[in-house]
């Protein structure tokens, strides 16, 4: 009884350094953002990179969305028509998430994980999860029309990808509304 | 100590021990709040540090990069601040403008970055690049030695100490520190071995008394 307790707990000891071995991983790059930025515009060259300063006018709208605002005054994306890419980063719990988005019409066509540094919630570099924002378009309130099922456990990676994607569209509404 | 300290804790909200915040240089080095290895300086009309991948501009937290600084420059109003594979475009004042990664960047692992007159230049493990339209573009260069490179620097004291508070932040709570020390976690795990026998040897000096005075009562 006396031993079995005592193989029972050194395993449940290694078991749990083992797990922090795995899950404290640093920095994993899951595409390359220019890796990314070639897959979006497939049919031809990556358009060039074009900058939006976070203006005064955008910054209530972009604050309502991430509920502070966004980290940097400028963002890269590339446009090319109708579709634009956009490479955005949120912190989910204590690092950034960086992750593109590709809105093409309106919708979220394609969302990708790019470079995931949180230790727990990389769940949400699966396809099982990114698929569901795909044709979500914004509503007037600036949410999703769609609804974007949870993952247990990655809660805080879930809403900074579903923030990102809010901003993918509402930054999207507003480069195509100035190009026309 | 331990009653005083559980009288203290007992009190959390009153007291409001969750909200004081303790700063006292010695008890942070005590809790291990102390950036690992050395800071990596450079000057651009104003200082960029990194010290364990958090880096400060003028001893203001900017942002953190997990690969080291590889050099900074100052373009007019600009800062451009390079590790081995990103680049940061800081205000003046500090503020992140913009985070540059590969699909901003030229190919290869950035080994050094220098500047002439209004471009920035990235000497990379594929080649040498110049920075066109405002740092949206980049053109291979194949003159040499004509820009000035950023080197490091030893960092000055008061950017060090800038750093140093920037890493620690806040400090810590005054509760955690009079729950660390209640339970003896402050000293170790030898902390707490000594304040369980602490507590046993009360429970024992109590249990012997009241044994005592019931037998002096008898008699």
């Amino acid at each position: 009884m006396r031993s079995s307790f005592g193989r029972f707990f050194r395993t449940l000891v290694v078991g749990a350094f083992c797990a922090g071995g795995v899950f404290a991983s640093e920095e994993d790059v899951f595409l390359a953002p220019d890796r990314f930025v070639a897959n979006a515009f497939p049919e031809a060259s990556a358009p060039t990179l074009k900058r939006l300063w976070l203006t005064a006018d955008l910054k209530p709208s972009i604050r309502k969305i991430m509920g502070h605002d966004y980290a940097a005054l400028r963002l890269r994306y590339w446009h090319q028509g109708s579709r634009t890419a956009w490479i955005l980063e949120e912190i989910g719990k204590v690092k950034p998430i960086t992750t593109g988005f590709v809105v093409e019409d309106g919708k979220i066509t394609q969302v990708q994980v790019l470079i995931y540094r949180e230790s727990h919630g990389w769940e949400v570099k699966h396809p099982f999860f990114t698929d569901q924002f795909k044709g979500a378009r914004l509503t007037e309130g600036l949410k999703m029309d769609q609804r974007i099922d949870s993952i247990a456990g990655a809660t805080l990676s879930v809403n900074a990808l579903r923030k990102m994607g809010q901003l993918a569209l509402y930054l999207d509404g507003q480069v195509q509304d100035s190009s026309r | 100590m331990i009653v005083l300290t559980g009288i203290a804790l007992n009190h959390t909200g009153g007291l409001r021990l969750d909200d004081r915040r303790i700063t006292t240089p010695w008890i942070l080095d005590w809790y291990g709040m102390q950036p690992a290895g050395e800071p990596i300086a450079y000057q651009a009309e104003g200082w960029a540090l990194q010290w364990d991948e958090r880096i400060t501009w003028n001893g203001d937290l900017v942002t953190s990069a997990q690969e080291p600084l590889v050099g900074a420059v100052a373009l007019g109003s600009t800062r451009v601040l390079a590790s081995s594979s990103e680049l940061f475009l800081l205000a003046a004042d500090g503020n992140l403008i913009e985070h540059m990664d590969s699909a901003s960047l030229p190919p290869g692992e950035i080994l050094e970055i220098g500047k002439l007159q209004d471009d920035v230049y990235l000497i990379t493990s594929e080649g040498r690049f110049r920075s066109e339209d405002e740092i949206s573009a980049w053109d291979r260069y194949q003159l040499a030695g004509d820009f000035q490179l950023s080197v490091a620097v030893p960092a000055p004291v008061e950017q060090r100490e800038a750093a140093l508070q920037a890493f620690r932040g806040e400090g810590i709570t005054l509760y955690r520190v009079l729950l660390d020390l209640h339970s003896g976690r402050l000293f170790g795990t030898m902390g707490v071995w000594i304040v369980d026998a602490a507590a046993l040897a009360m429970l024992f000096l109590t249990m012997t008394g009241v044994w005592y005075a019931l037998r002096v009562k008898r008699r």
